[in-house]
């Protein structure tokens, strides 16, 4: 089957709901990094800072036409991006609709909040960064195992992309996990046995993407994964003074979950929020189109 | 009629008439609304993306498709690194940013920020790309050069390999000094 196009997959985003309030909210932890274009036209303006109109078409449609063909390997990583997200469209939709002034409200289904035991938060953090390492190689082209060219090219993350990580960093293991999730993530993942991770749905779900063999060969991955990006995640977090109580905080105002329970708020975000595939989304049409305007 | 069962037919017209109403509304609101759908007229970039596949990259490419290379005689990306100015050019931090084949490109920050992003590529991948270069009058080492909307500068070398260079802030003459680093030869040989 056809893949959606890639203008077609930016201009079918959002501008509103708990995804888009969620990655507004972290703007207070990446200041200005991102901006929520979900026009492909606006997007190739943006990018390349070109307003001929002539010029902007060849740029879409060399980018279109980039995405279209799977062996570059942009619609692999779009698939990452869907898969790794969580998003329970039903208890989102009803979040929506029990939107109560600002605030999404899951009062009147707690029942679907079910919170993650902390080793499997652990486990499913680990998993979805491995899928950011994988989708930056599919991306940007670089061999998909390749954790040293991923560490030194994070250190120079900026806009979508460290949007991203910021979030997977307040979202996946600040807010479930605690100041000390590097250790927590590292361990669930390195203590992990072939049943835990074949178990684990984030896992099972993009295994097939993961470079290796085995499950082992995989996991080896995800773990050097982590041990290399350790130290630039702590220093994010240090540098940007982000714990839980902030972050509380600032999610409080629009989520109603009933208390200040960080499980029940951690699972919520989990369910109510796709922010993998909307930024991800967002990243693959930006390289596209900055690779099409080098092309043509 | 029996006034009971008139009074009854009556209610019912007039709750049908008024869910008639609501729907009729409903429909409008939603055409009003739906502009995201592209419903009311298409989408500039609709003709491209329905074609498929990775050979409709727009009209120009369709006249060009014969001069279209096979994948395997694309030279791979990772070729072109050896070409690009070296990191510490006029004070710029480089850092390689895609490398597809036929492609690799790299941008040059100064205290973080972005100066100017230099790409390279094989037109074998998009010939159409060449067209611009039959009526440049500039050069750079001998090899032809155009300006490309207000952001870029393109030299093509070797009658195949494209180098740009783009930048917001940069002016055309500032371009053309940054294309001058690129080791032209080196490109000429991957021929």
């Amino acid at each position: 089957m056809a893949p959606t196009p890639i203008y077609k997959a930016l201009e079918s985003l959002p501008t509103s709901g708990m995804t888009v309030t969620t990655l507004k909210t972290l703007d207070y932890v990446v200041p200005g990094e991102w901006k929520n274009i979900t026009n492909f036209t606006a997007m190739i303006q943006e990018v390349t800072g070109e307003d001929d109109q002539e010029l902007i078409q060849q740029i879409g449609e060399r980018a279109i036409a980039l995405y279209n063909d799977p062996e570059e390997r942009y619609q692999t990583a779009m698939r990452i991006f869907h898969l790794v997200d969580d998003l329970d469209k039903i208890a989102g939709t009803a979040a929506m609709a029990n939107k109560v002034g600002d605030r999404f409200s899951f009062l009147s289904f707690l029942g679907r909040l079910t919170p993650k035991a902390d080793n499997t938060q652990a486990i499913d953090a680990g998993v979805k960064f491995a899928a950011e390492l994988v989708c930056f190689c599919c991306i940007n082209g670089i061999p998909g195992d390749s954790v040293s060219d991923f560490a030194r090219s994070l250190k120079h993350y900026a806009g979508t992309d460290l949007m991203r990580v910021a979030a997977w960093i307040c979202i996946d293991c600040v807010i479930p996990l605690g100041p000390d999730f590097m250790r927590l993530i590292i361990d669930g993942i390195e203590g992990a046995s072939q049943a835990d991770l074949t178990k684990n749905t984030v896992f099972t779900k993009i295994a097939a993407y993961l470079p290796g063999e085995s499950v082992v060969e995989k996991q080896q991955l995800i773990l050097a994964n982590l041990q290399a990006n350790k130290d630039w995640a702590l220093g994010f977090v240090a540098d940007k003074g982000i714990d839980q109580r902030s972050l509380l905080d600032k999610i409080r105002p629009y989520v109603d979950v009933a208390d200040d329970n960080l499980d029940y708020v951690a699972a919520a975000l989990d369910i109510g929020t796709n922010y993998y595939e909307h930024t991800g989304t967002q990243t693959i049409a930006r390289q596209l189109i900055d690779r099409a305007y080098g092309e043509i | 009629m029996n006034p009971v069962v008139w009074s009854r037919c009556r209610s019912w017209l007039t709750r049908g008439a008024l869910w008639a109403v609501v729907l009729a509304s409903a429909v409008v609101f939603a055409g009003c609304c739906g502009g995201g759908g592209g419903d009311a007229e298409p989408s500039r970039w609709e003709e491209p993306a329905d074609e498929g596949g990775d050979k409709g990259a727009g009209e120009a490419d369709k006249d060009d498709k014969s001069e279209k290379l096979d994948k395997d005689a694309v030279v791979d990306g990772s070729k072109f690194n050896g070409a690009f100015p070296d990191d510490g050019t006029q004070n710029a931090t480089r850092t390689f940013t895609q490398e597809k084949t036929g492609y690799a490109e790299a941008k040059y920050d100064v205290d973080g920020k972005e100066v100017v992003k230099i790409s390279i590529s094989d037109t074998g991948n998009n010939p159409s790309a060449r067209k611009k270069f039959s009526s440049a009058s500039d050069k750079v080492s001998s090899y032809p050069m155009v300006t490309q909307g207000k952001r870029s500068s393109v030299v093509l070398v070797a009658d195949r390999f494209q180098v740009k260079a783009s930048s917001k802030t940069l002016s055309p003459e500032e371009r053309r000094t940054w294309l001058s680093q690129v080791k032209f030869s080196k490109l000429a040989r991957l021929k």
